[in-house]
């Protein structure tokens, strides 16, 4: 008998004599379907076969071999004794189809109550040693075992697991035997196939688990080490990681946590090859499921052994024992247990401790030299970000409990340490709800936040090597004299252009880690407010200050740091102030806290003008001024005055170009205008006359102008309904309607000096404005601007539009062709205060509008002609409407 | 020929790793339910004698697979000649209610089924013993996964409290010897042609 020749032609056999054995068994004709069997399984001696071809084959011939053994149970002993038959198939020619018929009668045999059980049983274990194909053999004990595994004896655990065993033991010594089969180069051939037919071997794990069920000190004491015994001594890799993988699967969760110390050692004692992570994951991942399975069956009564301990003293051993293994490996390992114990004991910070504390050793063993591929495993270790169950008030806690842990991150490289840090971060500015208690738990967090306070800025270190950028660059010291010049050789100033330009960008780009510490800052400091410890404002101070000088370490970062410690200052400021309002006997005590803040803020912004350079100038101009008002609103006049005079000396020794001049200025303007508390002792004229000088003689005479006509409102307040002024109510408003004239007049001048005829017609409309402003604002012979200036600067303007128009006749007759297209998409310009034109859609309702710049070439002379025509005739139209509310506005002619 | 012979109606348990499936053959072929959780690898079947319709008596395979692909190295040879397709999920799993459809569609790829439109197919929501608030699967949406998938029937099990288990495996039963017979039928009329060309040529040959 022979079989056939490929698989297809071998499934057509079995299907066509399975057909003849159930025909033959209809018929009664036994011998028939017994040799009709044997044709059909001679195809399991086809040495061809690849395992899955085997096993489809093996479940097609599984299943007409049932229908024999029902045959043969049916009419066991009317027309045959099962023995006898047993005795019979013996008979059969090759030893494959011998065997298979013979287990088949066997298994029948041992339905039968009558049947020799043991003997049968031990006879068919002793027969499949007959065939040591490894295939052949792995799939005819396969068989044995799925036909018996009804059929084994009850109440005979010790017995059914012998005979399981001992089925599994040569299976597995077959199966690792096909690894040696074979040439050399066939060797992966080989492994491949091992893997498929590793389910045989392992189902036997899986009868052995059914058969001992719950009897845990059987497995213990004598399955377990009997099957480790085998996985150790065959020293074979494929089979040593799936049969740990198996034991893990198969065998309930109960047993493994009373065995873990021997499954553990076992570890050790396999083949150094193999990995050793692998099998310790899955452990791992098996008793972390069976966390979840008791949440889930809501057991109450599980055994909490302390898996830890015995993870830790394995590591430590494995530590000594195993010199061989690499830092990745280890660090892996280790990775590994921190994940048993997050989910068996997040709480447990003391463990968390001795693992960081390990890999720190590790690490130094290894002289920090960490592979670059295995930083993921760092960072994974330090950010804990797979474990999405843990909270913030487990970072937390991380982060104060576990010096280890910081230790650790701070000997990682610069990348390491910026990307964990800034996922602790996040956490952390997500979910503010902790608390900071100690002084050292600040330092903890500060600490931590060491690296990106510290961290080099690519763009700082651009800065430092650019020499032209040194003359912007000085301190803020009375001795140096400045080098720069104001006056407007182009080729300097176009340089100058330039280099703040650049730095403007620098300043845009943040830099995402230091915008990042800087609102933890905030969040730092809010858990410290939280605190019950540091409920004195001293102590609160005090916090800050820490704060101020960790991340004064930062050297130029502190141009993006330091401004969320000044903000606090002044929350702390603030506080102080209301508690002076409300306990008025501490007075003295509260007024000196807050003198106190206000010259810690000076501290910080003087370290920002010296450290951080040009680029910062603008940021601390701005602060002090913030700082100025908020002391002036808690009538702090002197201080405010202080602050006052240190914004101007940064106007006045750094600040060069004409374009932040203007605006620097518009800015003090402003917050000088809504002062108070400076009257006494002239502060308040002194640093009006002062800025109004300024405007006076900036660069170009348009921002003189503009300068000048807004410095006129330093001279007339206007009211702050929060201070419970109102006008016409209140008395005592600082007015001087005098030098508001001068101020107009002052522009005027300016205005009318400018020789481009537009740009002096629009800024001449522009002071119009300012003159109705005050006329509606103030009697005549207040305000000091009368009908009969406004209607003199009403015909000033209208000549000058005049003598425009006629240019710009002249001009479009030049250019008509060239300007014809144009008329169709003729867009309306305005002039903004900074110079700039923009552009407004045509559509009213669609506000978008575009910013040219004065050079832009977009902008047509003939365009430009109507930008102050246009806002004469809005301001003329404005007049007239406002006759009907008041009737002094008659008398203005337009 | 087939009045005689007892039938044997294959019955393949598909469904993710973890659901019950090991539990609910359990539940039906043994009646008991165990704690402890034990992953199942590779494929093997539990026999149970039935009773179809009254008179007839039939033994059921039911094949207990693995739900981790890990598992099954050797292929999934077994799910040829089944009789019908159980569909598990675990109505506290939303991920194991989503795989239902994959399933099926995996089983009927590999299963080289005669007429897959018409092929049986139950599926049954485990675990409903769980408490209300961890359910996560409505019976709306199984309903409609069901009709979606051609009329399914659909059961809602508990193998731990032995909640309609019995039902599920009687319907399961009286769909796989419908399919059973369906197939038989359509192999005789196939069989009876091919046959006898081969079968004049060996009946000598044979040694044993």
């Amino acid at each position: 008998m022979s079989y056939s020749d490929s698989l297809d032609q071998a499934i057509t056999t079995v299907k066509q004599q399975s057909i003849l054995v159930q025909r033959s068994l209809a018929q009664r004709k036994l011998m028939d379907a017994l040799r009709y069997s044997s044709i059909m399984l001679t195809e399991l001696r086809n040495p061809k076969l690849l395992p899955k071809q085997y096993y489809e084959l093996y479940i097609m011939i599984y299943d007409a071999l049932t229908v024999l053994s029902n045959y043969l149970f049916e009419n066991h002993p009317k027309k045959h004794h099962l023995a006898d038959l047993y005795e019979l198939v013996q008979y059969a020619g090759n030893v494959i189809p011998r065997l298979y018929l013979m287990i088949t009668v066997g298994t029948t045999y041992l339905k039968c109550p009558d049947a020799p059980t043991n003997e049968i049983l031990k006879d068919m274990l002793e027969m499949c040693r007959g065939v040591q194909n490894p295939i052949r053999g792995l799939f005819l004990r396969y068989y044995l075992s799925q036909r018996t595994k009804e059929l084994l004896p009850e109440n005979e655990v010790a017995l059914n697991s012998q005979f399981i065993i001992t089925n599994f033991i040569e299976m597995n010594k077959l199966w690792v035997r096909l690894q040696h089969q074979g040439p050399l180069r066939e060797r992966e051939q080989r492994t491949k196939e091992r893997k498929e037919l590793q389910i045989l071997v392992g189902s036997q794990l899986v009868r052995l688990s059914q058969v001992i069920d719950d009897n845990l000190t059987m497995y213990k004491d004598q399955i377990l080490p009997i099957i480790l015994e085998q996985i150790v001594q065959c020293r074979d890799i494929v089979c040593q990681e799936y049969l740990f993988d198996i034991i893990c699967q198969v065998f309930p969760d109960e047993f493994h946590l009373n065995t873990l110390d021997t499954l553990l050692e076992t570890t050790l004692l396999l083949n150094t090859d193999i990995s050793v992570n692998k099998l310790i994951s899955t452990l791992v991942e098996r008793l972390n499921g069976y966390l979840k399975r008791i949440e889930q069956q809501e057991i109450t009564n599980q055994s909490k052994v302390d898996v830890f301990d015995v993870f830790w003293n394995y590591l430590n051993k494995l530590n000594e024992e195993r010199p061989d293994l690499s830092i990745s490996q280890m660090v892996s390992l280790i990775e590994i247990v921190l994940n048993l114990n997050l989910h068996w004991f997040p709480n447990n910070f003391e463990n968390l401790n001795k693992v960081y504390e390990l890999i720190s050793t590790k690490c130094n063993d290894f002289d920090n030299n960490i592979p670059k591929e295995t930083e993921f495993v760092f960072l994974n270790i330090l950010t804990l970000q797979n474990f999405d169950f843990l909270d913030s008030n487990f970072y937390f806690k991380l982060v104060i409990e576990c010096p280890a842990y910081s230790s650790l991150l701070s000997s990682q490289n610069s990348n390491l340490q910026t990307a964990a840090i800034n996922k602790l971060l996040d956490v952390f500015i997500t979910a503010d709800n902790f608390v900071i208690d100690s002084k050292t738990q600040l330092e903890s967090f500060l600490k931590l936040c060491e690296p990106l306070i510290k961290m080099k800025l690519k763009r700082a270190l651009a800065n430092e090597s650019s020499p032209t950028n040194q003359s912007s660059n000085h301190p803020m010291d009375p001795f140096v004299v400045k080098n720069s010049t104001n006056v407007g050789q182009s080729g300097v100033s176009e340089e100058k252009q330039k280099i703040s330009r650049e730095n403007i960008d620098d300043l845009l780009s943040f830099d995402p880690n230091q915008e990042k510490l800087s609102k933890f800052i905030h969040i730092l400091f809010n858990s410290v407010l939280k605190s019950t410890t540091f409920k004195k404002l001293e102590s609160q101070v005090e916090i800050l200050l820490i704060i101020k000088n960790w991340l004064y370490k930062g050297g130029k970062n502190i141009t993006f740091t330091y401004p969320s410690v000044i903000t606090n200052f002044w929350r702390l400021i603030r506080k102080a102030s209301l508690f002076m309002n409300k306990i008025p006997k501490k007075k003295p005590y509260y007024e000196n806290v807050i003198k106190q803040n206000f010259k810690y803020i000076s501290r910080c912004t003087t370290e920002m003008f010296n450290i951080c350079g040009a680029q910062s100038n603008d940021q601390v101009f701005k602060i002090i001024l913030q700082t100025a008002s908020l002391a002036d609103q808690l009538e702090f006049g002197e201080i405010a005055y202080d602050f006052f005079s240190q914004a101007f000396t940064i106007f006045e020794e750094c600040l060069t170009d004409s374009t932040t001049q203007f605006q620097e200025l518009i800015y003090m303007a402003q917050i000088l205008q809504r002062t108070r508390s400076l009257y006494k002792e002239d502060y308040y004229d002194s640093l009006i006359v002062r800025s109004t000088l300024h405007g006076s003689k900036l660069l170009k005479k348009q921002d003189q102008c503009r300068a000048v006509y807004l410095c006129s409102h330093l001279w007339w307040a206007t009211e702050i309904s929060s201070l419970g002024e109102e006008e016409g109510v209140t008395e005592d408003f600082f007015r001087d309607g005098k030098r508001v004239l001068e101020c107009l007049q002052r522009s005027l001048r300016s205005a009318d000096s400018i020789m481009d005829n537009v740009q002096s017609c629009e800024l001449m409309v522009e002071i119009l404005n300012r003159c109705l402003y005050y006329f509606i604002h103030g009697e005549e012979y207040e305000t000091h601007v009368t009908v009969n200036y406004i209607n003199g600067l009403i015909e000033l303007i209208k000549t000058n539009l005049k003598s425009l128009k006629l240019g710009e006749e002249a001009q479009l007759s030049e250019l008509r062709i060239d300007d014809n297209p144009r008329n169709v998409t003729k867009n309306t310009l305005v002039n903004g205060s900074d110079g700039n034109y923009v552009q407004i859609g045509d559509n009213n309702m669609n506000t978008t509008s575009t910013v040219l710049n004065p050079q832009s070439k977009l902008l047509r002379v003939s365009d430009l002609i109507q930008v102050p025509i246009q806002h004469f005739h809005r301001t003329c139209k404005y007049i007239v409407n406002q006759r009907d509310i008041d009737p002094r506005f008659e008398t203005i002619v337009v | 020929m087939s009045s005689k012979k007892k039938t044997i109606l294959k019955v393949i348990i598909l469904g993710d790793s973890g659901v019950g499936k090991t539990s609910l053959m359990h539940r039906y072929v043994n009646d008991k339910y165990s704690q402890q959780y034990k992953a199942t690898i590779g494929a093997d079947f539990l026999t149970k004698e039935i009773n179809v319709d009254g008179d007839r008596t039939a033994t059921m395979q039911v094949w207990d697979t693995a739900g981790q692909e890990r598992f099954q190295s050797l292929g999934v040879a077994f799910y040829r000649g089944a009789d019908c397709c159980v569909l598990v999920y675990d109505v506290t799993n939303t991920k194991s209610f989503e795989n239902i459809k994959s399933w099926r569609d995996e089983f009927l790829v590999h299963a080289n089924v005669s007429s897959p439109e018409s092929f049986p197919f139950v599926i049954l929501g485990n675990k409903i013993d769980i408490e209300e608030t961890k359910k996560v699967i409505s019976v709306k949406s199984a309903q409609d996964l069901a009709k979606s998938l051609g009329n399914i029937p659909l059961f809602l099990t508990s193998a731990k409290s032995s909640i309609n288990v019995d039902p599920a495996f009687e319907e399961i039963a009286r769909s796989a010897l419908q399919q059973n017979q369906n197939d038989a039928d359509a192999f005789e009329e196939d069989f009876n042609d091919a046959i006898n060309i081969q079968l004049d040529g060996e009946a000598d040959s044979c040694a044993c």
